[in-house]
């Protein structure tokens, strides 16, 4: 187990609107195997990237335990948690504000291997960084440029490489695919399961897109309100809903073709607006 | 499968800001190149610059570009007006003005360069505490720039100065504290916003160090509105000092300073207008020609307006 | 039907920016009928929303927008500010992608919907609140008589969008444009959104544009297509044709990339990014990236605008072409 989630609950204090706080993740227990691609799927409001978040301590567990590769970080103190986030490695959603734009992309993908002292010298750093690159995908001379000259899908690339970085266990990505032009969503998700069958990647997949979760993972998780409803293969949670939740989410994905809308409307008759 | 190629095509104007004339569309970016470049399409802004080196080169050089020393006497000219031999003037004993007004930048300028730069090392410093680290500090720190900030400038200035003497040096101290906070203030509200940025966020996420988070990825970020400051600081403080010396409690003689040359002439400005009249359009030049510059500044270095600008077509 | 409530003609925008001219609309022409719903598909960079709203005067200043827009037969752009003002609010509404900052946050709701009935109509207070009301019934908004007095941060997303909807229906527009309005929205909120829009046209003959970059949405509630690129359509096309005989190679590469669930097989993904309006290619935009790349002619001619079906054309010389897309591509 690359990672074990039991009964995570995630508690934010509110001073507005009356609540006292909002509990972002209410009970969630979920693990991930080595090597595989657990999807973690929900609307926005569910607490997916709460928990995704949690697996790195960017958020503090309230309640519950997390524990990568065996060991309990849910309450490890602030300086172990460097060790922790070598071990977890973050994708974020949006590539642009995810890079910092006064750095140059070879200086932000460096920047774990700096940080972990992963490299002896600044030659040998910057050869990893090269072949980071080369990994997903991008020409050397990339590392000189800054963020804002790169296109969406090569800004994700980055984000990748940098995740990369550390050699992680675990590698979280939070909604990757969201802020990319759809021809770009294809390159990139060829890219993760490329690099995971090349380098034997565990991905944490969190994503509002059906589609995308069932092509990208092994397993599936369905999330909603802080809870997780389902969990299984993905071929039979897509194929065999059990839990109404996610037959509604699975009802709710539009239809590929015209034709197999009509059929749809057809068939369930036009329902008013809730 | 195939194998990832090194392809790289063109990088792309997200036509969103392309619409807006910066095919970039970063945050804060403002390079050398830039702020030249601005600064040469608006010739106001470019005075300014031009003044400043004016007022800067004088303060270094003063001494010898001056025509007579700051204390040489004429005793025949006492009170005498603007005049081929004295282009601004005499004052009661026969000074040259011209002269001293050369003299003077010095002081003016050395006050407001080591105030506010030691108003920046501790107001920076302090906000990037106060923003970062929040809750206690943040408290802590902001009451105590609210206590600074509740006292009328001069008040302070007074203040300070009376309790460590009159002199230049207690002037520029009592400058550093008084302008201390808003360099805090401004420096702690862009913090606030630059740490919810999510590369701040990935830069956790990776395991780098706090010191490192703050010089790495928050400084670079928030320099923009600390500069703009920076130079409009300048400005006011040479006003400042003005006031303090013209108050006898800044420079004091026989060291020429502007304000001190306001206080002598206080006494004579029916009769040798020129007294006032020339070290007081020293003062307003340089502080005009620094908020000149300063404005430019803004206009570069904060993303928002210059959005707004190359959209409606200026520079 | 006669005259087609819109219909566009040669539009251009192109912005003068620091690194040079940006061409992001080239040479658009479409129209939409009393009644039907056209889909306008593309990426960033397509200049799908800058058209739309170059055509219909909402561009900021500095750009340069050519060509005709005619709605119900006026043209939009010989039209003076105040007067195009109030004849576009009062025949088209708009609902984009954002509700949050589309809505004023100190204004209720209920004012907002009203407001441009009460303007453009010359109405009361009291009638526009009424209108307001009904509208908000008719978006399908539970206790329409006590939200219309909400703010909007007291609504999700999802209702939000449906107050964005309601106010542009407020005048009974012909015409309704929506850019990208179901993006930001939960697939459950965006099925809902869409059905909504579909039974307020049948109801009220509404003729909708509909802005996405999503393929599937078109499926479901489009009768035409109009594919963009570079700024140019490269196929246009009712839905039913298109899905089954795509013609350009983008619009292949596009229905091909799309993730099927219970298919793992990796996605045939266009190379390369959409292109830069500031450099675009003398001949067909797509040709870098293109998979059919015949005898290059496509490299220095543009492709015109040909018939290749039943009031199905395309951009391209390579219409007939069998799907010729690689598998698997990371590129």
């Amino acid at each position: 187990m690359v990672a074990a989630v039991e009964d995570l609950h995630v508690r934010f204090p509110v001073l507005t609107s009356g609540k006292r706080e909002v509990r972002a993740v209410d009970g969630v227990s979920f693990e991930v195997a080595r090597g595989e691609t657990l999807g973690l799927v929900g609307e926005s409001g569910s607490g997916k990237t709460t928990t995704g978040l949690a697996l790195l301590r960017l958020v503090n567990p309230s309640a519950g335990t997390v524990r990568i590769l065996g060991e309990d970080v849910t309450s490890w103190p602030r300086r172990r948690l460097r060790a922790l986030r070598r071990r977890v490695a973050m994708v974020f959603q949006d590539p642009q504000s995810s890079l910092d734009p006064r750095h140059s992309i070879g200086w932000s993908i460096e920047e774990p291997i700096r940080v972990h002292r992963l490299r002896d010298g600044a030659a040998a750093r910057r050869a990893r960084v090269h072949e980071l690159l080369e990994q997903v995908g991008l020409p050397a001379d990339a590392a000189a440029r800054h963020p804002h000259e790169l296109s969406g899908g090569q800004r994700q690339r980055v984000g990748i490489a940098r995740a990369l970085a550390g050699q992680p266990d675990l590698i979280v990505l939070d909604e990757p695919l969201a802020s990319l032009d759809v021809s770009v969503q294809a390159q990139v998700m060829n890219l993760l399961r490329q690099l995971q069958d090349e380098l034997g990647l565990t991905y944490l997949f969190i994503a509002h897109d059906l589609a995308a979760v069932a092509h990208m993972s092994d397993r599936v998780a369905v999330m909603t309100s802080g809870h997780i409803v389902e969990t299984g293969p993905a071929v039979q949670v897509y194929e065999h809903p059990q839990h109404e939740y996610t037959r509604t989410l699975l009802a709710a994905i539009p239809a590929d073709t015209p034709a197999e809308a009509r059929r749809r409307r057809a068939g369930a008759g036009q329902r008013s607006p809730a | 499968m195939t194998t990832p190629s090194a392809q790289f095509t063109e990088p792309v104007a997200d036509p969103a800001t392309a619409a807006t004339g910066d095919a970039a569309g970063r945050p804060g970016a403002g390079s050398a190149r830039d702020v030249a470049r601005v600064l040469i399409r608006r010739p106001l802004a470019l005075g300014g610059l031009l003044v400043i080196c004016l007022m800067a080169v004088l303060a270094l050089f003063g001494t010898q570009i001056a025509p007579d020393g700051e204390n040489d006497v004429d005793v025949s000219q006492m009170l005498a007006g603007p005049s081929a031999k004295h282009w601004f003037g005499t004052d009661e004993l026969g000074r040259d003005v011209l002269s001293r007004v050369i003299i003077a930048a010095h002081a003016s300028l050395e006050v407001s360069v080591v105030s506010v730069g030691a108003a920046l090392v501790a107001g920076v410093l302090l906000g990037l505490l106060a923003g970062y680290y929040g809750r206690f500090a943040d408290s802590f720190i902001m009451r105590c720039m609210d206590v600074l900030f509740a006292f009328p400038v001069m008040l302070l200035a007074i203040a300070i100065v009376a309790v460590l003497g009159a002199g230049i040096s207690s002037a520029m101290i009592a400058i550093a504290v008084v302008y201390t906070p808003i360099f805090a203030r401004i420096t702690r509200a862009s913090v606030l916003s630059v740490r919810e940025e999510v590369y701040v966020r990935a830069a956790v996420s990776i395991g780098v160090p706090d010191r490192e988070i703050i010089g790495r990825h928050i400084l670079p970020n928030v320099a923009g509105p600390i500069i703009v400051q920076t130079s409009l600081s300048l400005g006011f403080a040479i006003l400042t000092e003005a006031a303090l010396s013209f108050l006898g409690l800044g420079v004091q003689p026989p060291q020429p300073s502007w304000g001190a040359m306001l206080y002598d002439a206080r006494g004579f400005v029916e009769q040798a207008w020129w007294m006032a009249v020339f070290p007081g359009l020293a003062i307003v030049l340089t502080v005009l020609s620094f908020n000149l510059v300063g404005d430019a500044l803004r206009d570069v270095l904060d993303p928002r307006r210059r959005t707004q600008l190359e959209a409606a077509g200026r520079p | 039907m006669s005259e087609p409530v819109f219909s566009v003609r040669d539009l251009r925008v192109s912005v003068r920016t620091r690194r040079g001219l940006a061409s992001i609309v080239n040479g658009v022409d479409l129209t939409v009928d009393h009644g039907r719903t056209l889909a306008v598909v593309g990426e960033s960079g397509s200049g799908k929303s800058m058209a739309m709203l170059a055509a219909t005067g909402l561009t900021p200043s500095g750009v340069r927008v050519s060509g005709s827009a005619r709605l119900l037969g006026t043209d939009l752009r010989t039209m003076r500010a105040r007067q195009l003002r109030a004849f576009r609010g009062r025949h088209a509404g708009f609902v984009f992608q954002d509700p949050l900052s589309s809505l004023n946050p100190l204004m209720t709701v209920g004012r907002q919907i009203g407001e441009a009935y009460q303007l453009l109509q010359g109405r009361s207070r009291a009638d526009a609140r009424r209108r307001a009301v009904e509208l908000l019934g008719q978006v399908g908004i539970p206790d329409a008589e006590q939200r219309v007095d909400s703010y909007p941060h007291q609504f999700s997303g999802g209702m939000r969008q449906r107050v964005m909807i309601a106010m542009a229906l407020a005048c009974e527009p012909e015409l309704l444009i929506a850019d990208e309005a179901t993006t930001a929205l939960d697939v459950t909120i965006e099925a809902q959104v869409i059905n909504l829009v579909t039974e307020l046209q049948a109801k009220l003959g509404t003729a909708v544009i509909w802005i996405t970059h999503d393929l599937s949405v078109v499926a479901g509630m489009a009768d035409d297509v109009a594919v963009m690129y570079g700024g140019r359509i490269v196929e246009h096309s009712p839905v039913d044709e298109l899905f089954e005989h795509p013609a350009h190679p983008y619009t292949k590469a596009l229905l091909g990339a799309r993730p099927r669930i219970g298919d793992r097989s990796p996605l045939a993904a266009i190379p390369g990014s959409p292109p830069n309006p500031l450099r675009l290619p003398p001949g067909c935009a797509f040709y870098p990236r293109c998979p059919v790349r015949g005898d290059a002619r496509c490299a220095t001619e543009l492709p015109p605008l040909a018939p290749v079906g039943h009031e199905h054309s395309a951009r391209t010389f390579y219409a007939d072409v069998a799907d010729a897309v690689p598998g698997g591509s990371t590129s």
